[in-house]
């Protein structure tokens, strides 16, 4: 039996629609989520990681449109991904985490009725069903006293609490994939290291597809097979967790991970490449990340595309990593 | 009711003491700011100087302001309000008769306005794009640049005299009369608040709209009318409540200069008789009416918000 992926995003283009120009934020972004899988996507503040989910998801914010792309889901255990509407896949195959577990929870509702409005509407279950199932949940996320807490309100809980709540609220949904936009950014470490293993096992457990997107290589390190590196709207580096994260190729790639502090370090600051990533109204044909560049020559100034992330493979957009991944693995 | 909430209720309304007193002592001191001597007013314009004191006396207007306090609310504890300088009549009665006017006025207007405001607010902020939406953003602009009395007087003589549907003033004696009588004081009215109540519930909407809950039910698959009912309106109805309980001193206001743009005999229009006629008694208890009114507009307000929004605790 061929696996097929069970989330494809195929040339995703997105734009902010101004009054006189549209400046192109996502550009031709690819990638690909099989079963039990998990696409971790790293990158500076500002590249373009939630608006790839949420273009995914049909939820842009006002004023943002998808211009190009498509979408293929697999909608059934073992199918072939097929195309879907942007706006028919939420909360119908794909389910998402946020960050802020704080605002993203509606304040005038009750966790526990929440979750049973929600195991409710993909039907064909009684009201006390849903309660019931809605319990199991709560259990499921390690939420203690589930029949209790049912009743809380958002504010009442904790914010490891309340992100294991909105945990159980995607998984009310029985998604395909889950798409998580850096769900555990907001928590300190312990509670983190708990939310991340939550999710592996839901993952492992219902054989989910998984898109977990984090600024924190330490936590793509613990929760991604295969990683995505994002600069400015373009996906410029993909490969297996270990190959990319230890053996980078594109200079930006190799400058985000260098700039992490080793676990037994001092937390110094940011070091970083001088510079900043362009505004979207700067992205040009040649590569972005040019001007920050130490290893700029007039090649880097011709097309320079992102990578099609859905291919298998350590592969780097930079149009010298083939000279340049010995080198920079030497220094 | 949860704790918080509890203590919200009993902290709202404990804050109401403090602004009773004041209004209270404001009434009280009015009779002070307010230019003329209700004494000379009383004993008449050919009174002597002798009986002017003598008046001033038996008014006990010659006691210190403290005691003058004390009766007062002695006197309100007991039901009675005072009577008119001029004709004798209880203020008691006097409120009762024209009381009736005044509320369904207000009711009126808060109806036409809520009825206009609501589809307005929903359409700019769920369409706020759309040609509709602008013009009706236009239309609310013009509207509120129009003075109350102006907008009763145009729709008096475009819709009363054009047609001869509706009488232009006066307050009719059988029902129906009244209920006619009521339709353009309460038009106005109600035009003058609705600009204003549109705009921040259509403010309040959009913010709730993008708010990042909102985007958490919509990836769940919320969509449509269950969407609007469930996670929008709930979270925007307790800035508006909020908002029109603001508006309420100002409704006040639109009443009186209405009731006396159509001739309704309410309070608003005694009111402003009264003025006229330095009937000091009828001023205060009518300016401690309204006080108490727009005091109670905002217990309600925010005790129904408080009902609403379970995060409600007192600060
Ligand atoms: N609501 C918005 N309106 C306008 N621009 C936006 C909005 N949201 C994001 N952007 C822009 O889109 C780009 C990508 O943003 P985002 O996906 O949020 O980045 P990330 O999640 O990687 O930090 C940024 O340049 C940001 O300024
Ligand atoms: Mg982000």
């Amino acid at each position: 039996m061929t696996s097929h992926p069970l989330l494809e995003v195929d040339g995703l283009r997105v734009a902010i629609r101004r009054q006189d120009t549209a400046p192109t934020v996502l550009d031709g972004v690819s990638f690909a989520v099989g079963a039990s899988q998990c696409l971790g996507i790293v990158g500076e503040s500002g590249c373009g990681k939630s608006l790839t989910l949420r273009a995914v998801m049909g939820l842009l914010p006002p004023g943002i449109e998808r211009t190009g792309g498509r979408i293929r889901l697999s909608l059934q255990p073992g199918a072939a991904p097929s195309d879907v509407q942007a706006d028919q896949v939420a909360g119908r195959g794909l389910a998402m985490v946020f960050q802020d577990s704080h605002a993203s929870l509606d304040p005038t509702m009750r966790v526990g009725t929440f979750i049973a409005e929600t195991v409710r509407r993909r039907g064909g279950t009684s009201r006390s069903d849903a309660r019931r199932r809605a319990v199991e949940l709560l259990a499921s996320v390690g939420v203690p006293d589930p029949k209790l807490r049912f009743n809380a309100y958002p504010h009442e809980l904790s914010g490891g609490m309340r992100q294991r709540v909105a945990i159980a609220l995607a998984l009310a949904t029985d998604p395909r994939v889950l798409l998580c936009d850096e769900p555990t950014t907001a928590l300190d470490v312990t509670l983190q290291a708990q939310i991340l293993r939550l999710l592996d096992t839901a993952r492992a457990e219902r054989g989910l597809g998984m898109v977990f997107v984090s600024h924190d290589i330490a936590v793509i390190r613990q929760i991604a097979d295969v990683v995505a590196v994002m600069y400015a709207g373009q996906i410029i580096e993909i490969g297996p967790v270990s190959d990319v994260l230890d053996r980078p190729r594109h200079p930006y790639a190799r400058a985000l991970i260098d700039a992490v502090p080793s676990l037994d370090g001092p937390v110094g600051p940011f070091r970083s490449v001088p510079g900043s990533p362009p505004a979207p109204i700067d992205y040009g044909s040649a590569c972005r990340f040019l001007d920050r560049c130490g290893h700029r020559d007039t090649a880097c100034e011709g097309v320079v595309n992102g990578i099609d992330g859905r291919g298998a493979g350590h592969r780097s957009a930079c149009v010298h990593s083939g000279t340049l991944a010995s080198g920079l693995e030497a220094t | 009711m949860s704790a918080g909430r509890l203590r919200f209720v009993v902290g709202r309304l404990a804050q109401v003491l403090p602004v009773l007193a004041a209004l209270l002592l404001i009434v009280v001191l009015l009779q002070q700011m307010m230019p003329g001597d209700p004494a000379r007013v009383i004993a008449g314009p050919r009174a002597t100087a002798e009986q002017v004191v003598q008046v001033r006396h038996e008014l006990g207007l010659d006691r210190p302001v403290f005691e003058q306090f004390g009766r007062h609310v002695w006197n309100l504890l007991q039901g009675d309000l005072g009577t008119s300088n001029r004709t004798g009549i209880p203020i008691t009665a006097i409120v009762g008769d024209r009381i009736g006017v005044t509320v369904w006025l207000l009711f009126g207007g808060l109806l036409v306005s809520t009825l206009l405001a609501t589809p307005a607010a929903l359409l700019m902020a769920l369409r706020p794009r759309s040609r509709s939406a602008r013009m009706c953003s236009r239309a609310l602009t013009i509207i509120i640049n129009c003075p109350p009395f102006w907008v009763g007087l145009m729709l008096a003589s475009v819709l009363a005299l054009g047609t001869g549907w509706l009488p232009v003033g006066g307050f009719g004696v059988d029902f129906g009369d009244r209920v006619r009588s009521m339709i353009l004081p309460s038009l106005t009215i109600g035009l003058a608040a609705m600009p204003l109540l549109a705009r921040s519930a259509a403010a309040s909407l959009s913010q709730v709209l993008t708010a990042d809950h909102v985007t958490t039910a919509r990836s769940l698959g919320v969509s449509g009318w269950p969407l609007v009912r469930r996670h929008l309106l709930r979270n925007a109805l307790p800035p508006a409540i909020t908002l029109l309980a603001i508006q309420a001193a100002a409704l006040l206001f639109g009443a009186v200069i209405v009731e006396q743009t159509f001739g309704l005999p309410g309070l608003g229009a005694e009111m402003i008789t009264a003025a006229s006629q330095r009937d000091f008694p009828v001023v205060q208890a009518l300016t401690l009416i309204f006080g108490l009114a727009i005091i109670a507009i905002n217990l309600l307000a925010d005790l129904a918000v408080a009902l609403l929004d379970p995060r409600t605790t007192w600060r």
